[in-house]
């Protein structure tokens, strides 16, 4: 395991000592440490599982209570007959012997994970602050931050992209005429049509307000506002991963962006 | 008498504003404690630490505002596919 993060690179979490079939067996693991709530007592240290079918990052239920952690929300967790509710609580843990983290106080989702030998899975929350690499012929898979780590609660999962995309659609409508905002001229099924086609990616979550609309874009239309914000956070915000092209906002390719210094 | 669940009142109170709180700070994170309201913030952890130092305890309602809660999913955990070999 080694990290990187120097100038003019992404820093870059790499796993490769193990031989192919180790990473084919049990998956991408990475071993976690949550630290308690209770001043002075000692850390948990277990393992955690890279599960990308994971909306949410969840933790051992036992754990976090053997840690201390109050139970500040539930959530709601659908499976095949049903939902089932789930304490949420709010945990500080970090990748050992890394320069990332510890996150403090992060939203995670309490469920049974002992029987498998885990303390964590690690949801598209946390992922959709990285960008990983599953190479399975070398046995080797990478995650790269193309920035600090940020808090990952700012994060928008990608799931509600659409939603967050109308609920801005409705308020950008709110702006009164006369300070000459962007028009927003989609219908609902349009913008949802919109952030779709964006590969789900949560373009309404940048830090932009409708203050921030007024003050800097005098767009005629919706696809224009949005061709701005997306040029504006492009090079310093990795969520702005996304550029419109051919009247289309597409997921910029990786080795286009430009590297967080 | 059936024992109350962890932030039932607290949850109670928050769907009873909802709408409310949606309309006026949607996005934000709001703190409950009791029947009460301590506090609106920009972030998850701003929230939680803020608040609950405002509240005096950890064991307070903190909640994302948005206009309904969709169920998260986490199929290989919910369909028992995460067991296997162990390490």
């Amino acid at each position: 395991m080694a990290f990187t993060y120097k100038q003019g690179q992404a820093p870059t979490l790499t796993y490769s000592e193990n031989p192919p079939p180790i990473l084919y067996v049990f998956g991408p693991r990475v071993n976690i440490r949550v630290y308690s709530f209770v001043p002075g007592q000692a850390a948990f240290e277990g393992h955690a599982l890279v599960d990308t079918g994971a909306q949410k990052t969840c933790i051992d239920v036992t754990v976090a209570q053997q840690l201390g952690y109050p139970q500040i929300d539930t959530e709601k967790l659908c499976h095949a007959h049903g939902t089932s509710e789930h304490p949420v609580f709010p945990v500080t843990f970090e990748i050992p012997g890394s320069s990332f983290g510890p996150w403090n106080n992060e939203r995670l989702v309490g469920v049974e994970l002992s029987a498998q030998k885990l303390c964590m899975l690690i949801g598209r929350d946390f992922l959709s602050i990285a960008h990983m690499t599953y190479n399975g012929p070398s046995g080797k898979w990478y995650m790269e931050y193309p920035a600090p780590p940020r808090n990952l609660s700012q994060m928008q999962p990608q799931d509600v992209a659409v939603k967050e995309m109308l609920k801005l659609v409705h308020r950008i409508k709110k702006v009164p005429a006369k300070t000459k905002p962007a028009i927003v001229k989609l219908t609902d099924e349009q913008a949802a049509a919109v952030a779709a086609s964006s590969g789900g990616i949560a373009i309404a979550t940048m830090p932009w307000q409708v203050k921030d609309i007024k003050k800097r874009f005098s767009c005629d239309d919706a696809v224009s506002a949005l061709a701005r914000i997306v040029k504006e956070h492009l090079n310093h915000d990795a969520r702005a991963a996304l550029r419109l092209k051919n009247g289309a906002i597409e997921s910029v390719p990786w080795s286009e962006r430009n590297v967080f210094v | 008498m059936a024992e109350k669940r962890p932030l039932e009142e607290e949850a109670a109170w928050f769907e009873t504003h909802r709408k409310e709180l949606f309309a006026a700070h949607p996005l934000k994170w709001v703190v409950v404690l009791g029947q009460k309201q301590i506090g609106i913030y920009d972030s998850f952890s701003e929230a939680f630490q803020q608040g609950s130092a405002a509240a005096g305890t950890p064991h307070v309602l903190v909640k994302q505002i948005l206009d309904t809660d969709e169920p998260m999913s986490a199929p290989a955990l919910t369909l028992g596919l995460l067991g296997g070999l162990h390490i």
